[in-house]
């Protein structure tokens, strides 16, 4: 947490340069996502916190910006909006035939980061459960930040099956980051040289990607939710992490509609301070 | 592309620390003193820098540095966002809670405790589910119960010496610290074989 060093709660808002970038950004992307026919939805802002925080993990839960209605109930702004959209789909979108493409486009707001407002875009596939659909959206997600103006990025991808051999407490330090309680360091290795028996990796050694792929055991997401796949990519020239997903088929379970989903959110707090036109 | 780049806590951890840098077979250009806070390896490509050390976490958590070596006791302190990648064999101390020898019962319910580590005394005292009152300090935590400031403190410790000049007694151990290499999340993935290559080395 980055509480200590910062400012918990900064907020510094764009000036019309990083403006312009976004709306560029926030552009691009919707013509993407509109291309291979994903529709809009917008969660609510502010939501229910308790109708939230089940799924939420205990540091996502401190995270949130929590605050009382005059009823004394508690609220939150957004914090996530994969839980948001399976919050709002279960509640709405029940007798909408399946696969549903959904994409989305806002801030979600959290303290103790280096921004409280973050930015960010994004597509849930809802109800497939498909190897095929896991490999479309790791392309999508690809093609998408290429798109937005950074060419040299990496893939990562981890999977729950790979970590089998991992305890509760094992996973609880990788999460936490703390390999130095592990025998050894976790495996990253280029999905040519992966010996894992896990189908998706498999695939994607004939599904190519447009960039370097890796297996990561590391990668076990700060998300509860996730249930096979989770990836992330990231830029190495401008050291930062551009997006995050995965398969998450219990989520909207939670909500009361059984069906399986995979998505990904791209970061664009990165590319606004980057100063990167697309 | 900006060199690999790797901070150093100053003070007692620094000679180590750049000695582990040399078996990692990192050559500095020019040898530290110092007032030098930075020095290249030009032929690796990789910058050292010499920074205090409670800012060796929060230059690896926010990138300007992709590792760093430091003391547990800062890097747990300050719960940074960092990798822990391993511990270093140097650097060892205790954070103790230490107590003028004459005091009776120190550790008690309400008790003033002077620490430069409010973060890792609070949940030790919590843990023990004793309430207990912090008082923040930046240094000579051993003056703190002489001159009425807390009753008791909580300070690292190597061998008690500046302890007992004091007049105070280690009672508990609050946290063992030795030096950690720590890294960047991102900077993780990107140099991962040449982090293999260092774990060994």
């Amino acid at each position: 947490m980055l509480g200590d060093m910062i400012n918990p709660l900064p907020s510094r808002g764009f000036s019309p340069e990083e403006a312009q970038t976004l709306q560029v950004l926030l552009e691009k992307s919707r013509d993407l996502f509109e291309s291979h026919a994903f529709l809009p939805i917008q969660s609510p802002t502010i939501d229910d916190f308790n109708g939230l925080s089940k799924v939420m993990t205990s540091s996502l839960n401190q995270a949130c910006i929590k605050f009382f209605d005059h009823q004394g109930h508690i609220k939150v702004l957004r914090p996530d909006h994969t839980i948001a959209i399976a919050k709002l789909a279960a509640s709405q979108l029940k007798d909408t035939p399946l696969p549903l493409k959904l994409y989305y486009q806002g801030p979600v707001f959290r303290q103790f980061t280096q921004e409280t407002e973050i930015y960010q875009t994004g597509v849930e596939y809802l109800g497939c459960d498909q190897l095929d659909t896991e490999l479309k959206i790791l392309k999508l997600a690809v093609t998408t930040i290429q798109a937005l103006g950074i060419p040299d990025i990496v893939l990562d991808i981890g999977h729950k099956q790979g970590h089998h051999h991992w305890s509760d407490e094992e996973k609880q330090a990788l999460l936490e980051g703390r390999y130095d309680t592990l025998a050894q360091l976790p495996i990253r290795e280029s999905i040519q040289h992966c010996t894992q028996p896990i189908p998706l990796l498999k695939a994607l050694e004939t599904h190519k990607m447009n960039c370097p792929v890796y297996f990561n055991e590391a990668l076990i997401s700060p998300m509860d939710y996730y249930t096979g796949m989770m990836f992330e990519i990231y830029s190495p020239t401008l050291n930062c992490l551009l997006a995050s997903g995965g398969r998450y088929d219990t989520l909207l379970n939670a909500f009361g509609w059984p069906i399986p989903a995979v998505g990904f959110a791209i970061h664009l707090n990165p590319f606004i301070e980057k100063g990167r036109l697309p | 592309m900006k060199p690999l780049t790797i901070a150093l806590a100053k003070g007692a951890l620094f000679p180590d620390a750049l000695a582990t840098l040399s078996k990692f077979g990192i050559t500095l250009d020019h040898p530290f003193d110092s007032r030098r806070l930075s020095a290249m390896d030009s032929k690796n490509h990789i910058q050292v820098l010499q920074i205090r050390s409670w800012d060796v976490p929060v230059y690896v958590a926010m990138g300007a540095a992709d590792f760093g070596i430091v003391g547990q006791d800062v890097v747990y302190e300050q719960q940074a966002p960092v990798l822990h990648l391993w511990p270093l064999p140097f650097g060892h101390c205790d954070l103790v809670v230490a107590a003028p020898e004459s005091a009776e019962n120190p550790i008690k319910a309400h008790v003033t405790v002077a620490t430069k580590y409010p973060f890792l005394t609070q949940k030790f005292f919590q843990e023990k589910g004793i309430d207990i009152q912090l008082v923040k300090l930046y240094g000579a935590i051993e003056m703190a119960p002489a001159t009425g400031l807390a009753n008791i403190i909580t300070d690292l410790s190597v061998t008690g010496k500046t302890l007992k000049e004091n007049g105070l007694t280690p009672l508990e151990t609050v946290f063992k610290s030795q030096a950690l290499f720590i890294g960047n999340k991102t900077s993780f993935k990107t140099y991962y074989d040449q982090v293999k290559t260092w774990i060994n080395a």
